[in-house]
Protein backbone atom coordinates (compact mmCIF):
# COMPACT_ATOMS: atom_id res chain seq x y z
CA UNK A 1 0.00 0.00 0.00
CA UNK A 2 1.76 3.72 -0.79
CA UNK A 3 1.74 6.03 1.12
CA UNK A 4 -0.75 8.08 -0.44
CA UNK A 5 -3.25 5.29 -0.48
CA UNK A 6 -2.60 5.08 3.06
CA UNK A 7 -3.32 8.76 3.98
CA UNK A 8 -6.33 8.95 1.94
CA UNK A 9 -7.80 5.68 3.94
CA UNK A 10 -7.21 6.95 7.19
CA UNK A 11 -8.29 10.63 6.33
CA UNK A 12 -11.60 8.87 4.91
CA UNK A 13 -11.69 6.81 8.54
CA UNK A 14 -11.34 9.75 10.69
CA UNK A 15 -14.22 11.72 8.51
CA UNK A 16 -16.75 8.12 9.11
CA UNK A 17 -15.54 7.71 12.32
CA UNK A 18 -16.17 11.30 13.68
CA UNK A 19 -19.94 11.34 14.45
CA UNK A 20 -19.85 8.18 13.62
CA UNK A 21 -23.83 7.59 14.78
CA UNK A 22 -24.76 10.79 13.10
CA UNK A 23 -27.09 9.98 10.65
CA UNK A 24 -28.29 13.57 9.19
CA UNK A 25 -30.09 14.04 6.91
CA UNK A 26 -28.27 17.03 5.55
CA UNK A 27 -29.24 18.32 8.80
CA UNK A 28 -25.08 19.43 10.38
CA UNK A 29 -25.41 16.91 13.55
CA UNK A 30 -21.84 17.13 15.37
CA UNK A 31 -20.53 14.37 18.51
CA UNK A 32 -18.97 16.80 20.34
CA UNK A 33 -18.67 18.70 23.91
CA UNK A 34 -20.13 22.01 24.68
CA UNK A 35 -21.34 23.60 28.22
CA UNK A 36 -24.60 22.16 28.79
CA UNK A 37 -25.26 25.09 31.52
CA UNK A 38 -23.88 27.90 28.81
CA UNK A 39 -27.28 29.57 28.32
CA UNK A 40 -30.29 29.91 30.28
CA UNK A 41 -33.08 27.12 29.03
CA UNK A 42 -35.89 29.19 26.93
CA UNK A 43 -38.88 26.71 27.53
CA UNK A 44 -40.79 27.16 24.28
CA UNK A 45 -44.50 27.88 24.81
CA UNK A 46 -45.58 24.67 23.50
CA UNK A 47 -43.68 22.26 25.46
CA UNK A 48 -45.22 21.13 28.95
CA UNK A 49 -42.27 20.82 31.49
CA UNK A 50 -43.09 19.55 34.86
CA UNK A 51 -41.56 20.79 38.16
CA UNK A 52 -41.44 17.29 39.81
CA UNK A 53 -38.65 16.44 42.82
CA UNK A 54 -35.80 15.04 42.06
CA UNK A 55 -35.79 10.91 40.49
CA UNK A 56 -35.60 9.05 42.99
CA UNK A 57 -37.93 6.80 44.88
CA UNK A 58 -37.66 7.15 49.00
CA UNK A 59 -34.93 5.45 49.97
CA UNK A 60 -33.18 4.20 53.36
CA UNK A 61 -29.88 6.35 53.82
CA UNK A 62 -28.07 3.21 53.73
CA UNK A 63 -29.05 2.09 50.36
CA UNK A 64 -26.49 3.29 48.11
CA UNK A 65 -26.98 2.62 44.33
CA UNK A 66 -23.21 2.56 44.21
CA UNK A 67 -20.48 0.70 41.84
CA UNK A 68 -20.89 -2.41 44.41
CA UNK A 69 -24.76 -2.53 44.19
CA UNK A 70 -23.66 -2.57 40.20
CA UNK A 71 -21.78 -5.08 40.39
CA UNK A 72 -24.40 -7.22 42.13
CA UNK A 73 -26.93 -6.10 39.36
CA UNK A 74 -24.80 -7.44 36.73
CA UNK A 75 -23.80 -10.46 38.47
CA UNK A 76 -28.05 -11.61 38.51
CA UNK A 77 -28.54 -10.27 34.92
CA UNK A 78 -25.57 -12.84 34.14
CA UNK A 79 -26.76 -16.07 36.60
CA UNK A 80 -30.14 -15.20 35.04
CA UNK A 81 -29.19 -15.99 31.49
CA UNK A 82 -26.72 -18.71 32.81
CA UNK A 83 -30.27 -20.35 33.85
CA UNK A 84 -31.71 -19.49 31.31
CA UNK A 85 -29.52 -21.50 28.73
CA UNK A 86 -29.53 -24.47 31.20
CA UNK A 87 -33.08 -24.73 31.10
CA UNK A 88 -32.84 -24.94 27.30
CA UNK A 89 -30.12 -27.65 27.99
CA UNK A 90 -32.01 -29.65 30.51
CA UNK A 91 -35.33 -29.41 27.89
CA UNK A 92 -33.33 -31.15 24.99
CA UNK A 93 -32.57 -33.79 27.73
CA UNK A 94 -29.35 -32.89 29.03
CA UNK A 95 -29.67 -33.75 32.38
CA UNK A 96 -26.18 -33.34 33.39
CA UNK A 97 -26.51 -29.87 33.77
CA UNK A 98 -29.31 -30.17 36.27
CA UNK A 99 -27.00 -29.78 39.33
CA UNK A 100 -24.99 -26.49 37.60
CA UNK A 101 -28.73 -25.39 37.14
CA UNK A 102 -29.75 -25.88 40.99
CA UNK A 103 -26.29 -24.32 41.68
CA UNK A 104 -27.10 -21.29 39.82
CA UNK A 105 -30.47 -20.73 41.66
CA UNK A 106 -28.93 -21.13 44.98
CA UNK A 107 -26.44 -18.15 44.26
CA UNK A 108 -29.22 -16.17 42.30
CA UNK A 109 -30.79 -16.32 45.40
CA UNK A 110 -28.04 -15.06 47.95
CA UNK A 111 -27.03 -12.24 45.87
CA UNK A 112 -30.62 -11.55 44.63
CA UNK A 113 -31.86 -11.16 48.97
CA UNK A 114 -28.52 -8.99 49.25
CA UNK A 115 -30.71 -6.10 47.29
CA UNK A 116 -33.20 -4.15 49.14
CA UNK A 117 -36.66 -6.53 50.09
CA UNK A 118 -36.82 -9.62 51.40
CA UNK A 119 -37.00 -8.68 55.03
CA UNK A 120 -33.37 -7.76 56.24
CA UNK A 121 -34.53 -4.36 57.10
CA UNK A 122 -37.78 -5.73 59.43
CA UNK A 123 -35.24 -8.86 60.67
CA UNK A 124 -32.91 -6.43 62.04
CA UNK A 125 -35.44 -3.74 63.23
CA UNK A 126 -37.56 -6.63 65.10
CA UNK A 127 -34.28 -7.67 66.90
CA UNK A 128 -33.40 -5.08 67.87
CA UNK A 129 -36.78 -4.65 69.25
CA UNK A 130 -37.13 -7.73 71.09
CA UNK A 131 -34.22 -9.71 72.73
CA UNK A 132 -33.43 -12.91 70.00
CA UNK A 133 -31.38 -16.18 70.61
CA UNK A 134 -29.11 -17.62 67.49
CA UNK A 135 -31.95 -20.14 66.88
CA UNK A 136 -34.62 -17.05 66.54
CA UNK A 137 -33.16 -15.16 64.55
CA UNK A 138 -32.15 -18.42 62.25
CA UNK A 139 -36.16 -19.04 62.22
CA UNK A 140 -37.29 -15.89 61.84
CA UNK A 141 -35.20 -15.12 58.42
CA UNK A 142 -35.38 -18.60 57.19
CA UNK A 143 -39.65 -18.30 57.64
CA UNK A 144 -40.05 -14.39 55.86
CA UNK A 145 -37.83 -16.44 52.99
CA UNK A 146 -40.11 -19.48 52.95
CA UNK A 147 -43.41 -17.30 52.78
CA UNK A 148 -42.03 -15.15 50.13
CA UNK A 149 -41.10 -17.99 47.90
CA UNK A 150 -44.21 -20.16 49.01
CA UNK A 151 -46.60 -17.22 48.03
CA UNK A 152 -44.77 -16.56 44.58
CA UNK A 153 -45.02 -20.18 43.46
CA UNK A 154 -48.51 -20.64 45.13
CA UNK A 155 -50.06 -17.54 43.34
CA UNK A 156 -47.91 -18.33 39.79
CA UNK A 157 -49.97 -21.75 39.64
CA UNK A 158 -53.07 -20.68 40.94
CA UNK A 159 -52.91 -18.13 38.30
CA UNK A 160 -51.65 -20.90 35.76
CA UNK A 161 -54.68 -22.60 36.07
CA UNK A 162 -57.35 -20.01 36.18
CA UNK A 163 -56.26 -17.16 33.34
CA UNK A 164 -53.01 -19.01 31.17
CA UNK A 165 -53.15 -16.48 28.74
CA UNK A 166 -52.25 -13.48 31.31
CA UNK A 167 -50.15 -15.23 33.62
CA UNK A 168 -47.60 -12.58 34.34
CA UNK A 169 -49.38 -9.33 34.21
CA UNK A 170 -52.23 -11.08 36.53
CA UNK A 171 -48.94 -11.59 38.94
CA UNK A 172 -47.64 -8.61 38.82
CA UNK A 173 -51.41 -6.89 39.40
CA UNK A 174 -52.13 -9.45 42.29
CA UNK A 175 -48.48 -8.97 43.43
CA UNK A 176 -49.06 -4.80 43.61
CA UNK A 177 -52.06 -5.53 45.77
CA UNK A 178 -50.25 -7.62 47.90
CA UNK A 179 -47.59 -5.54 48.23
CA UNK A 180 -49.83 -2.26 49.75
CA UNK A 181 -51.37 -4.60 52.29
CA UNK A 182 -47.90 -6.10 53.22
CA UNK A 183 -46.62 -2.36 53.83
CA UNK A 184 -49.64 -1.59 55.87
CA UNK A 185 -49.66 -4.71 58.04
CA UNK A 186 -45.83 -4.04 58.31
CA UNK A 187 -46.13 -0.33 59.48
CA UNK A 188 -48.38 -1.72 61.94
CA UNK A 189 -46.63 -4.10 63.38
CA UNK A 190 -43.94 -1.42 63.72
CA UNK A 191 -46.30 1.05 65.92
CA UNK A 192 -47.24 -2.08 67.75
CA UNK A 193 -42.89 -3.12 68.83
CA UNK A 194 -42.99 0.74 69.44
CA UNK A 195 -45.60 0.68 72.17
CA UNK A 196 -44.81 -2.47 73.86
CA UNK A 197 -41.03 -1.36 73.89
CA UNK A 198 -42.66 2.34 75.78
CA UNK A 199 -44.91 -0.03 77.56
CA UNK A 200 -42.10 -2.16 79.18
CA UNK A 201 -40.00 1.41 79.44
CA UNK A 202 -42.69 2.48 81.97
CA UNK A 203 -43.02 -0.51 84.10
CA UNK A 204 -39.78 -1.31 84.14
CA UNK A 205 -37.97 -1.46 87.76
CA UNK A 206 -34.03 -0.69 87.84
CA UNK A 207 -31.96 -3.87 87.88
CA UNK A 208 -35.07 -6.19 86.15
CA UNK A 209 -34.46 -7.87 82.81
CA UNK A 210 -35.11 -4.23 80.26
CA UNK A 211 -36.15 -5.60 76.72
CA UNK A 212 -38.86 -8.03 76.34
CA UNK A 213 -37.89 -11.60 74.59
CA UNK A 214 -38.83 -12.28 70.60
CA UNK A 215 -41.63 -15.17 70.86
CA UNK A 216 -42.70 -17.70 67.99
CA UNK A 217 -46.19 -16.16 67.71
CA UNK A 218 -44.73 -12.37 67.21
CA UNK A 219 -42.43 -14.08 64.81
CA UNK A 220 -44.47 -15.83 62.79
CA UNK A 221 -46.71 -12.74 62.49
CA UNK A 222 -43.85 -10.51 61.44
CA UNK A 223 -42.59 -13.57 58.81
CA UNK A 224 -46.51 -13.53 57.35
CA UNK A 225 -46.75 -9.87 56.89
CA UNK A 226 -43.29 -9.49 55.72
CA UNK A 227 -42.85 -12.51 52.96
CA UNK A 228 -46.42 -12.72 51.63
CA UNK A 229 -45.42 -10.56 49.05
CA UNK A 230 -44.39 -13.08 46.32
CA UNK A 231 -41.28 -12.56 44.81
CA UNK A 232 -41.52 -12.45 40.92
CA UNK A 233 -37.96 -13.66 40.37
CA UNK A 234 -38.81 -16.61 41.85
CA UNK A 235 -42.03 -16.74 39.85
CA UNK A 236 -40.63 -15.79 36.43
CA UNK A 237 -38.04 -18.61 36.88
CA UNK A 238 -40.50 -21.64 37.87
CA UNK A 239 -42.66 -19.93 34.74
CA UNK A 240 -39.96 -20.38 32.61
CA UNK A 241 -39.43 -23.97 33.32
CA UNK A 242 -43.01 -24.72 33.40
CA UNK A 243 -43.16 -23.10 29.85
CA UNK A 244 -40.73 -25.51 28.60
CA UNK A 245 -41.94 -28.39 30.11
CA UNK A 246 -39.72 -28.68 33.45
CA UNK A 247 -42.16 -28.73 36.34
CA UNK A 248 -40.18 -30.07 39.08
CA UNK A 249 -36.94 -28.26 37.87
CA UNK A 250 -38.77 -25.50 38.22
CA UNK A 251 -40.47 -26.25 42.04
CA UNK A 252 -36.47 -27.29 42.56
CA UNK A 253 -34.94 -24.12 41.17
CA UNK A 254 -37.27 -22.26 43.63
CA UNK A 255 -36.54 -23.93 46.30
CA UNK A 256 -32.33 -23.82 45.69
CA UNK A 257 -33.18 -20.04 45.02
CA UNK A 258 -35.47 -19.95 48.54
CA UNK A 259 -31.84 -21.38 50.46
CA UNK A 260 -30.00 -18.35 48.59
CA UNK A 261 -32.27 -15.82 50.02
CA UNK A 262 -32.41 -17.93 53.42
CA UNK A 263 -28.36 -17.51 53.94
CA UNK A 264 -28.49 -14.06 53.20
CA UNK A 265 -31.87 -12.80 55.46
CA UNK A 266 -30.06 -15.53 58.57
CA UNK A 267 -26.64 -13.49 58.49
CA UNK A 268 -28.30 -9.70 58.39
CA UNK A 269 -30.62 -12.03 61.47
CA UNK A 270 -27.36 -13.28 63.31
CA UNK A 271 -26.20 -9.82 62.76
CA UNK A 272 -28.80 -8.04 64.52
CA UNK A 273 -29.00 -10.46 67.41
CA UNK A 274 -25.36 -10.03 67.92
CA UNK A 275 -26.07 -6.12 67.69
CA UNK A 276 -28.80 -6.00 70.28
CA UNK A 277 -26.56 -8.47 72.72
CA UNK A 278 -23.63 -5.85 71.88
CA UNK A 279 -26.09 -3.10 72.81
CA UNK A 280 -27.15 -4.29 76.03
CA UNK A 281 -23.62 -5.66 77.30
CA UNK A 282 -22.32 -1.94 76.17
CA UNK A 283 -25.07 -0.27 78.08
CA UNK A 284 -23.84 -1.40 81.76
CA UNK A 285 -20.53 0.96 81.16
CA UNK A 286 -23.50 3.73 81.06
CA UNK A 287 -24.73 3.73 84.82
CA UNK A 288 -28.19 4.84 85.25
CA UNK A 289 -28.73 5.71 81.42
CA UNK A 290 -28.08 1.90 80.53
CA UNK A 291 -31.69 1.19 80.92
CA UNK A 292 -33.30 3.94 79.24
CA UNK A 293 -30.88 3.53 76.67
CA UNK A 294 -32.00 -0.11 76.02
CA UNK A 295 -35.35 1.20 76.20
CA UNK A 296 -34.12 3.32 73.08
CA UNK A 297 -32.84 0.96 71.34
CA UNK A 298 -35.42 -1.01 71.43
CA UNK A 299 -38.17 1.86 70.45
CA UNK A 300 -35.82 2.60 67.78
CA UNK A 301 -36.25 -0.89 66.61
CA UNK A 302 -39.78 -0.36 66.55
CA UNK A 303 -39.80 2.67 64.64
CA UNK A 304 -37.27 1.11 61.73
CA UNK A 305 -39.83 -1.39 61.05
CA UNK A 306 -42.98 1.37 61.25
CA UNK A 307 -40.94 3.84 59.19
CA UNK A 308 -40.20 1.04 56.94
CA UNK A 309 -43.79 -0.36 56.45
CA UNK A 310 -44.79 3.50 55.74
CA UNK A 311 -42.09 4.46 53.67
CA UNK A 312 -43.13 1.32 51.34
CA UNK A 313 -46.54 2.36 51.64
CA UNK A 314 -46.22 5.64 49.99
CA UNK A 315 -43.90 4.63 47.49
CA UNK A 316 -46.90 2.16 46.18
CA UNK A 317 -49.57 5.21 46.83
CA UNK B 1 -41.50 -1.89 44.71
CA UNK B 2 -39.24 0.66 46.24
CA UNK B 3 -35.64 0.10 45.02
CA UNK B 4 -37.05 -3.26 44.64
CA UNK B 5 -33.75 -4.87 43.01
CA UNK B 6 -34.34 -5.96 39.25
CA UNK B 7 -36.69 -8.53 38.19
CA UNK B 8 -36.83 -7.34 34.68
CA UNK B 9 -33.48 -6.49 32.59
CA UNK B 10 -33.61 -4.58 29.43
CA UNK B 11 -30.99 -3.92 26.64
CA UNK B 12 -32.02 -0.93 24.67
CA UNK B 13 -30.65 2.29 22.82
CA UNK B 14 -32.50 5.18 22.18
CA UNK B 15 -32.25 7.54 18.93
CA UNK B 16 -33.01 11.05 18.84
CA UNK B 17 -35.12 12.11 16.21
CA UNK B 18 -35.82 15.59 14.55
CA UNK B 19 -37.52 17.19 12.18
CA UNK B 20 -38.34 20.20 10.40
CA UNK B 21 -39.55 21.55 13.26
CA UNK B 22 -37.22 20.97 15.82
CA UNK B 23 -36.75 18.10 18.04
CA UNK B 24 -39.48 15.70 17.39
CA UNK B 25 -38.91 12.11 18.97
CA UNK B 26 -37.14 9.96 20.71
CA UNK B 27 -36.66 6.28 19.21
CA UNK B 28 -36.84 3.05 21.79
CA UNK B 29 -35.10 -0.24 21.19
CA UNK B 30 -36.24 -2.05 23.82
CA UNK B 31 -35.10 -6.18 24.12
CA UNK B 32 -36.56 -7.84 27.21
CA UNK B 33 -34.36 -10.61 29.08
CA UNK B 34 -35.44 -14.21 28.27
CA UNK B 35 -37.50 -14.88 31.41
CA UNK B 36 -39.70 -12.42 31.04
CA UNK B 37 -40.04 -12.68 27.62
CA UNK B 38 -40.93 -15.96 27.69
CA UNK B 39 -43.49 -15.29 30.51
CA UNK B 40 -45.05 -12.42 28.56
CA UNK B 41 -45.14 -14.08 24.88
CA UNK B 42 -47.07 -17.08 26.76
CA UNK B 43 -49.89 -14.23 26.59
CA UNK B 44 -48.69 -12.54 23.69
CA UNK B 45 -48.36 -15.31 20.99
CA UNK B 46 -51.90 -16.88 21.40
CA UNK B 47 -51.78 -18.76 17.85
CA UNK B 48 -48.05 -19.97 19.37
CA UNK B 49 -46.39 -19.56 15.78
CA UNK B 50 -43.17 -17.81 17.10
CA UNK B 51 -44.29 -14.61 15.31
CA UNK B 52 -46.16 -11.62 16.66
CA UNK B 53 -49.24 -10.56 14.74
CA UNK B 54 -50.76 -6.89 14.92
CA UNK B 55 -53.31 -8.31 17.18
CA UNK B 56 -50.67 -9.47 19.19
CA UNK B 57 -48.28 -6.50 19.17
CA UNK B 58 -51.50 -4.52 20.74
CA UNK B 59 -51.64 -7.18 23.73
CA UNK B 60 -47.91 -6.57 23.63
CA UNK B 61 -48.18 -2.89 23.72
CA UNK B 62 -51.34 -2.94 26.74
CA UNK B 63 -49.95 -5.81 28.98
CA UNK B 64 -46.27 -4.77 28.71
CA UNK B 65 -45.62 -0.65 27.70
CA UNK B 66 -49.06 0.48 29.11
CA UNK B 67 -48.23 -0.26 32.89
CA UNK B 68 -44.93 1.97 32.36
CA UNK B 69 -46.46 4.40 31.17
CA UNK B 70 -46.53 6.47 34.69
CA UNK B 71 -43.03 6.17 34.89
CA UNK B 72 -42.49 7.55 31.68
CA UNK B 73 -41.50 5.05 29.56
CA UNK B 74 -38.28 5.45 31.87
CA UNK B 75 -37.57 8.23 29.47
CA UNK B 76 -36.90 11.62 30.94
CA UNK B 77 -36.07 14.27 29.14
CA UNK B 78 -34.60 17.58 30.80
CA UNK B 79 -35.16 21.08 29.26
CA UNK B 80 -34.11 23.87 31.71
CA UNK B 81 -34.87 22.61 35.97
CA UNK B 82 -37.62 20.31 34.95
CA UNK B 83 -39.15 17.51 33.27
CA UNK B 84 -40.66 17.57 29.67
CA UNK B 85 -44.03 16.04 30.32
CA UNK B 86 -44.23 12.74 28.50
CA UNK B 87 -46.16 12.02 25.63
CA UNK B 88 -47.95 8.63 24.64
CA UNK B 89 -45.86 6.12 22.83
CA UNK B 90 -46.50 6.06 19.16
CA UNK B 91 -45.14 4.12 15.93
CA UNK B 92 -44.82 1.08 18.08
CA UNK B 93 -44.08 -2.50 17.24
CA UNK B 94 -42.96 -6.06 18.58
CA UNK B 95 -40.99 -8.21 17.92
CA UNK B 96 -39.90 -11.97 18.85
CA UNK B 97 -36.30 -13.18 17.97
CA UNK B 98 -34.08 -16.15 19.79
CA UNK B 99 -36.99 -16.27 22.21
CA UNK B 100 -36.47 -12.43 23.29
CA UNK B 101 -39.33 -10.13 22.75
CA UNK B 102 -38.13 -6.81 21.51
CA UNK B 103 -39.96 -3.60 21.14
CA UNK B 104 -39.71 -0.55 19.43
CA UNK B 105 -41.39 2.78 20.03
CA UNK B 106 -41.45 6.75 19.80
CA UNK B 107 -41.96 9.36 22.61
CA UNK B 108 -42.85 12.76 20.38
CA UNK B 109 -41.50 15.41 22.61
CA UNK B 110 -41.77 18.21 20.38
CA UNK B 111 -39.33 20.86 21.29
CA UNK B 112 -39.42 23.34 17.95
CA UNK B 113 -36.01 24.97 17.16
CA UNK B 114 -35.29 28.73 17.49
CA UNK B 115 -32.51 30.88 16.32
CA UNK B 116 -30.93 30.35 19.84
CA UNK B 117 -29.63 26.76 20.89
CA UNK B 118 -32.17 24.60 23.41
CA UNK B 119 -30.30 22.39 25.46
CA UNK B 120 -31.66 19.17 26.89
CA UNK B 121 -30.96 16.11 28.38
CA UNK B 122 -32.44 12.53 27.79
CA UNK B 123 -31.72 9.84 30.28
CA UNK B 124 -33.22 6.31 30.51
CA UNK B 125 -33.15 4.39 33.62
CA UNK B 126 -35.71 3.19 35.89
CA UNK B 127 -35.12 4.90 39.26
CA UNK B 128 -37.39 2.46 41.38
CA UNK B 129 -35.04 -0.52 39.76
CA UNK B 130 -37.95 -3.15 39.17
CA UNK B 131 -36.53 -3.04 35.30
CA UNK B 132 -32.95 -3.05 35.09
CA UNK B 133 -32.05 -0.84 31.99
CA UNK B 134 -29.16 -1.60 30.12
CA UNK B 135 -29.07 1.68 28.04
CA UNK B 136 -26.07 1.40 24.63
CA UNK B 137 -26.05 5.25 24.41
CA UNK B 138 -22.90 4.65 22.39
CA UNK B 139 -25.18 3.23 19.66
CA UNK B 140 -27.66 6.48 19.80
CA UNK B 141 -28.28 7.45 16.24
CA UNK B 142 -29.28 11.35 15.91
CA UNK B 143 -31.24 11.84 12.69
CA UNK B 144 -31.43 15.47 11.69
CA UNK B 145 -33.09 17.25 8.37
CA UNK B 146 -31.42 20.32 6.79
CA UNK B 147 -31.92 23.69 8.01
CA UNK B 148 -31.33 22.37 12.39
CA UNK B 149 -27.53 22.60 13.81
CA UNK B 150 -27.44 19.76 16.80
CA UNK B 151 -24.77 19.02 18.92
CA UNK B 152 -24.38 16.14 21.45
CA UNK B 153 -22.25 14.25 23.81
CA UNK B 154 -22.66 10.98 26.47
CA UNK B 155 -22.05 11.96 30.04
CA UNK B 156 -22.76 10.87 33.35
CA UNK B 157 -25.64 12.45 35.82
CA UNK B 158 -24.72 10.96 39.14
CA UNK B 159 -23.86 14.83 40.22
CA UNK B 160 -27.05 15.94 39.17
CA UNK B 161 -29.57 17.07 41.28
CA UNK B 162 -32.68 15.57 39.63
CA UNK B 163 -30.83 12.14 38.85
CA UNK B 164 -29.41 11.44 42.58
CA UNK B 165 -31.58 8.65 43.07
CA UNK B 166 -30.23 6.60 40.39
CA UNK B 167 -27.15 4.72 40.10
CA UNK B 168 -23.86 6.70 40.41
CA UNK B 169 -22.66 5.03 36.71
CA UNK B 170 -26.02 6.21 34.85
CA UNK B 171 -25.67 8.45 31.74
CA UNK B 172 -26.95 10.66 29.36
CA UNK B 173 -27.63 12.03 26.47
CA UNK B 174 -26.81 15.87 26.46
CA UNK B 175 -28.02 17.79 23.16
CA UNK B 176 -28.71 20.83 22.08
CA UNK B 177 -30.25 22.07 18.28
CA UNK B 178 -31.21 25.56 16.67
CA UNK B 179 -31.99 26.51 13.48
CA UNK B 180 -28.95 27.19 11.42
CA UNK B 181 -28.51 30.67 11.12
Amino acid sequence: MSLRTFVVLMGLLLVLGWGANASADDGKVQQRRFDWNAAPAKIPAAVVVESRPALAVPQLPTIRQNEGWAFLVTLQKTLREKMASLVESMRTGEWRTYGWFLLICFAYGVVHALGPGHGKTVVVGYFMARRGRWMQGVALSSAITVVHVTSAVVLLYALYWLARATVFPSFEAGRLGMEKASYLLLALTGVLLVGLAAYQALKTRKHMEVVGMATAREMLWVALVTGFVPCPAVALVVFFCLLNGLAWAGLAGAFAIGVGMALTNIAFGLAAIALRRGVSEGTHWFGRWATPLQHGVSIAGGILVAGLGFLLFSATI
Amino acid sequence: MLNAHPHIFVESRVDLVFDAKGFASVRNHWTFDELYSKAMLEGADKDKNGKLSPAEVDWVREQVMQPMRKFDYFNYLVLGTGFVATPALTEFSATLSNGRLSCVFSLPYRVPAGPEYSMLLLVLADPANYTQMTVHLDKSEVKSPAGLEVDYFVDGVADMTLFKGLPASTQGVFFRFRRTP
